[in-house]
C-alpha cells in the first residue's frame, strides 16, 4: 500500500511539474503575443503620424498656391490647420536630436508669424508681408519636414 | 522704456547681436527677424511704413510658436532705449541677411589684383530665374 502511495505521489509531482512547465510556456507565449501586438500598435500609430506629416507637407504646398493666387482667406485657414496638426504631432520629436527639436519649434514659430502676417494682410491691405517671403518660409518648413520624414521612413517596421 | 522684466535680456541680447554672436533668421515678414532659443523664440520687428513715429517691437514666443508677450518702443528723440533696440534690429537684419558677410567677401575680392566681376560671356552661363516678387 505504501509503495502505491509513493508511486502515486511521484506521478502527481511529475504531473505537477509538467503542468507548471506548460503553464509557463503558455504564459510566455501570451506575453510574446501581447508584446508583438503592442509593437504592431506602436508601428501603426507611428505610420499614421508620419502619414499626417505627409498631409501637412501637401497642405503647405496648397497654401503656397493660394498665396500665389492672392487667396489669403483660404491660405490662413490652411495655415491654421497645418499649425494645429503639427502641434499635435510634436511628440514625434521627443526622441530626436536637439537640432531636430529646435528646427521643429522654428517651423511652428514661422507658421505662427505667417498666420499673423496673413491676418494683418486681410485687415490691412498695405501690410508688408510678401508672397515670396511667406512661400520661402513655407518651403523651408516643408523641406525640414521632408528631411525628418526621410530619416524616419526606414524605422517604420 | 524697456519693461523691467526685459532689461537684462535686452542688454545681453544686444551685446551678443552687436558682436555678431546671435543667429538671427529671416521670417515671412520683411522687417521682422527671429532668434531661436532652446524652448522659446524672440522676434524683432521695425515698423516704419505708414507709421509716424516709427517703432521697434520685440515679441516672445513659446515652444509651440505662439506669441506670449511683446513690447514696442516708439521713436522718441534722445530715447536711449529706442536707439538700443533699433541698433539691435539693424544688427539682427545684417546677420539674418548675411550683409556683413557679403560686404567682406566683395571687399576681399576687390583687394585682390585680379579682374573683379564674374565674366559670363565665354561660357554657357544661365542665370538663375527667381520667383517674381509680388507684394501682397
Amino acid at each position: 500500500m505504501n509503495v502505491i502511495n509513493i508511486i502515486g505521489f511521484i506521478i502527481t509531482i511529475i504531473c505537477l511539474v509538467i503542468a507548471m512547465v506548460q503553464i509557463k510556456k503558455t504564459k510566455d507565449a501570451a506575453m510574446a503575443a501581447k508584446e508583438a501586438a503592442e509593437e504592431a500598435q506602436k508601428a501603426i500609430k507611428k505610420n499614421v503620424s508620419l502619414t499626417d506629416i505627409t498631409v501637412c507637407i501637401r497642405t503647405i504646398e496648397e497654401i503656397k498656391t493660394f498665396l500665389r493666387n492672392g487667396e489669403f482667406k483660404p491660405a490662413i485657414i490652411r495655415t491654421t490647420d497645418v499649425y494645429s496638426q503639427l502641434v499635435q504631432l510634436k511628440h514625434l520629436y521627443n526622441n530626436t536630436t536637439e537640432t531636430a527639436r529646435v528646427n521643429f519649434k522654428t517651423s511652428l514659430t514661422q507658421l505662427s508669424i505667417i498666420q499673423e502676417a496673413l491676418e494683418e494682410k486681410i485687415k490691412n491691405e498695405s501690410h508688408d508681408a510678401r508672397i515670396t517671403n511667406c512661400n520661402k518660409q513655407l518651403s523651408d518648413i516643408s523641406k525640414q519636414l521632408n528631411d525628418w520624414l526621410g530619416s524616419k521612413k526606414y524605422f517604420l517596421t | 522704456m524697456i519693461p523691467e522684466a526685459y532689461i537684462d535680456l535686452v542688454d545681453k541680447l544686444y551685446i551678443k547681436t552687436m558682436d555678431g554672436k546671435a543667429n538671427w533668421k529671416r521670417t515671412a515678414v520683411e522687417n521682422r527677424f527671429l532668434i531661436d532659443f532652446k524652448n522659446f523664440s524672440l522676434t524683432i520687428q521695425f515698423f516704419y511704413e505708414d507709421r509716424e513715429p516709427s517703432s521697434v517691437k520685440l515679441a516672445l514666443y513659446d515652444e509651440n510658436g505662439k506669441i506670449i508677450d511683446d513690447f514696442e518702443l516708439l521713436e522718441i528723440p534722445e530715447s536711449a532705449a529706442y536707439d538700443k533696440l533699433y541698433s539691435m534690429y539693424g544688427a539682427a537684419r545684417r546677420k539674418a541677411l548675411r550683409i556683413d558677410e557679403a560686404i567682406n567677401l566683395i571687399t576681399k575680392e576687390l583687394d585682390s589684383e585680379t579682374i573683379v566681376g564674374v565674366d559670363t560671356s565665354d561660357d554657357d552661363y544661365i542665370p538663375e530665374i527667381e520667383e517674381e516678387e509680388i507684394t501682397m
